[in-house]
């Protein structure tokens, strides 16, 4: 029976180097001595394993490797990566919800974020709310930006019953 | 045999003759409504403390309601008797104010009980339903349209979810208040209860009647409605086209035509139900008439007490009402019914066996043979007629024939999506008839013409050919289709929802996602549908080249239109006219100048227009 190449996709991850180049931009060496300046990092699946299966793209949007997990990169370009990721997914993180009002299919939220108060619109959707797991919850609102609630049993009580009223 | 179809005859009751309204042979005069109550009833069984709970509720509201008025008679009868004592007075006043909040608690327990029943019953069935379906063969899904299954899973549970939360409960509640009224009117004066009766026949008359032009009213309405709804969907869905033809006007009268239709038939509804609740109204006050007669004239002959006389009063309200919910249910319970008929004869139809005991089919070669093959999906009419032919495993074959000549079919009953009529498929020198069901369709994977995907992750929808795959090996197979990359560039990778049937994805990114699928399930034997047939020329190069990947080492059938898609593959069947004409390689087949010459003149004269 013909098997899957389940492995060919992870590159051993020793022996790659990341830098920055003059401009800033990443600059990628593979063991072989090859490099590419412009690297872009992806995560493969951003919101069910945001720290496996991450990608680095030449200019051109190719593949040119991809390692199973962050931690597999040696600290230093770890960080790199990191960095790159922040700048690639920018997600607010929802530490407090202060008002929910439900409205013909449309919600209004108030909340305090990481970056601080946030007043913002979703349409009741699934593709505008999506649950990653039982207790994580991803928010789009309808200007695209992305908020999310790593885990909403860590929240405050009143946060948890307000979307527990108006999610659940 | 004659080119054009016979028109459909109508299918009529075997009983009464009635025109049937669906081609299932349920007339809804003749059903037998016992035997489909009785058999609705075993979905009851696992909830039978809720049900006897349900019972028991519906009991005590009715002798609640039954004691208040009871109870206003004492005090009328007492008040009016000198020397009543005030203590008395207080207690007959509790009794009615128990008796009022029995009935409030009783009817909060109803609502709970009957609807939590309801929805759990027919969350029940729903299930059964669903589950039967999904399992039934091609060919009786072949036979019952996406509208009729539709209608079967939305509006026929909705009625019998409607019966069961509400009208069935309605109903015993009904009979047992009737008898219970009966029963202390009779005791009370049984001259006033021969008064209180005379309407009666005439309300259940005037609701039978009526209730029938009132349903009609509304089903007009709502069809109304559904046309308008259509018509609004169609006109802005399809809105380049109306603005690229300039037909906005023509839009806005077919507009204002179901707009209009919608406007009389809400009139008329509104009507008709003025019009018969009026009537049970003025009916009902006749009895008033009468009874204020019969009943004053009793009080003035001192052989009935003034407080008898308003309790039967209370009472005649009371047994009017049942009467006329009785109509309303009887039409609720024949709408229940025939939608309990039609689900029982979808759940008793016989389904696949995909686990029959059979020969295990764990690594095959993938030699395949189809001997003296014939099959029509109408039993008369064959698609295919003597097929035969044999395929080396690991061999590339490109069928390709006109459109209709069975070329889908082949690969249908490959699949054993159908059986044969005549002759018999082998895989690896065995019958697939001899096999387990899930163990072929495990190793014969198909990407079909019209890919469908599932509303969801594109993760999920490459897992959905074989669910207990690792995240590497779903990404190893949509590299292998040529999928990884466009992956990738979307914000949420493997994450990202494809929106209902895929909408949210280009053709030829839905195509790979497809491919990537039926690459998961790790196929001995796939097939391709005119897997490229519907995409421009650069998904079409990135679709080919991820099937020239995929082709290897696999019996692989492409199904093709374009002779681009078939030319470099190994062998190639020609179908006309259910059968196979020619075999043989590209460059073979055209030096023969049969009919594949001919698709090749053709398809030069198209590539010089364009």
């Amino acid at each position: 029976m013909t098997e899957l190449p389940a492995t060919a996709l992870a590159t051993n991850a020793k022996g790659i180097r990341l830098s920055r180049t003059p401009g800033g931009h990443l600059l990628l060496t593979l063991p072989d001595g090859k490099s590419f300046a412009g690297t872009r990092v992806v995560r493969a699946a951003p919101l069910s394993q945001p720290s496996h299966h991450i990608c680095f793209l030449d200019s051109d949007g190719h593949e040119i490797f991809m390692v199973r997990d962050l931690s597999d990169l040696a600290l230093e370009d770890r960080l790199l990566v990191e960095e790159e990721l922040r700048k690639r997914y920018i997600t607010s993180v929802i530490r407090r919800v202060i008002s929910l009002r439900r409205e013909g299919g449309t919600l209004y939220w108030e909340t305090e974020t990481d970056r601080g108060f946030r007043e913002f619109v979703v349409q009741s959707s699934d593709e505008s709310i999506r649950w990653l797991g039982e207790r994580s919850l991803l928010l789009i609102d309808v200007d695209g930006n992305r908020l999310t609630v790593p885990d909403i049993s860590a929240l405050d009580r009143a946060s948890a019953r307000i979307l527990a009223d108006n999610l659940i | 045999m004659s080119d054009f179809l016979e028109p459909a005859p109508a299918v009529r009751c075997q009983s009464c003759r009635r025109l049937l309204p669906e081609k299932n042979g349920v007339c809804p005069k003749c059903l037998d409504r016992w035997a489909t109550v009785r058999a609705l009833f075993q979905y009851l069984a696992p909830y039978r403390l809720p049900v006897l709970s349900l019972v028991a509720v519906l009991a005590a509201s009715i002798a609640a309601e039954l004691a208040a008025p009871l109870a206003i008679r004492q005090i009328l009868d007492r008040i009016v008797a000198p020397g009543m004592a005030l203590r008395a007075l207080a207690w007959l006043v509790g009794i009615l104010l128990a008796a009022r909040l029995a009935m409030w608690l009783c009817e909060t327990a109803r609502g709970r009980l009957s609807v939590w029943l309801g929805h759990r019953v027919t969350a029940d069935i729903r299930y059964t339903l669903f589950e039967r379906v999904v399992r039934f063969p091609m060919r009786s899904i072949d036979g019952l349209s996406t509208a009729t299954l539709l209608s079967r899973f939305v509006n026929d549970i909705a009625r019998l979810e409607e019966f069961l939360g509400s009208g069935a409960p309605l109903l015993v509640m009904s009979a047992l208040l009737l008898a219970g009224i009966l029963g202390v009117l009779l005791y009370l004066s049984p001259s006033l209860t021969a008064a209180i009766l005379l309407p009666v026949p005439l309300i259940s008359l005037w609701t039978w009647f009526l209730w029938k032009r009132l349903r009609t009213a509304q089903d007009k309405q709502s069809s109304s409605l559904a046309s308008l709804s259509v018509q609004v969907s169609e006109s802005l869905s399809g809105i380049r086209v109306v603005k690229a033809f300039c037909q906005e006007d023509g839009e806005y009268q077919r507009f204002l035509q179901c707009n209009d239709r919608v406007r009389r038939t809400s009139a008329e509804a509104e009507q008709e139900s003025f019009v018969f609740f009026t009537v049970i109204y003025f009916l009902m006050n006749t009895g008033l008439f009468l009874i204020w007669f019969i009943g004053g004239r009793q009080v003035l002959q001192s052989t009935l007490t003034v407080g008898s006389l308003l309790a039967a009063v209370s009472y005649l309200w009371m047994l009017y009402w049942p009467l006329q919910w009785f109509g309303q249910v009887s039409n609720s319970l024949n709408q229940a019914m025939t939608g309990a008929v039609q689900f029982f004869e979808l759940t008793d139809s016989p389904v696949e066996e995909r686990s029959v005991p059979g020969l295990p089919m764990r690594s095959i070669q993938g030699l395949v043979c189809f001997e003296n093959v014939t099959f029509g999906y109408n039993a008369n009419r064959p698609v295919l007629n003597e097929i035969n032919f044999q395929v080396e495993p690991g061999e590339v074959i490109g069928i390709i024939g006109r459109s209709g000549t069975g070329k889908t079919t082949l690969m249908n009953l490959l699949c054993r999506f159908y059986e044969t009529d005549r002759g018999a498929i082998l895989i690896d020198g065995v019958d697939i008839r001899d096999y387990r069901l899930d163990e072929v369709r495990k190793q014969v994977a198909i990407v079909p013409q019209e890919t469908f995907l599932f509303n969801g992750t594109i993760e999920e929808n490459i897992r959905y050919g074989r669910s207990d795959a690792t995240f590497e090996e779903i990404v190893a197979a949509a590299r292998m289709a040529n999928a990884h990359q466009f992956i990738l560039g979307r914000v949420d990778g493997y994450d990202s929802l494809v929106g209902p049937g895929g909408d949210r994805l280009s053709g030829g990114e839905r195509q790979r996602i497809a491919i990537a699928r039926a690459i998961l399930a790790n196929p001995r034997i796939l097939i391709l549908d005119e897997a490229t047939s519907s995409l421009d020329v650069e998904s079409e190069l990135a679709v080919q080249r991820a099937l020239a990947r995929v082709a290897r080492n696999r019996t692989t059938f492409i199904i093709a239109h374009r002779l681009s898609t078939i030319r470099n593959v190994d062998r190639l069947l020609v179908v006309d006219r259910g059968r196979v004409v020619e075999t043989g390689t590209y460059d073979e087949l055209l030096a023969r100048m049969g009919l594949l010459w001919e698709f090749a003149n053709a398809y030069a004269e198209t590539r010089d227009l364009q």
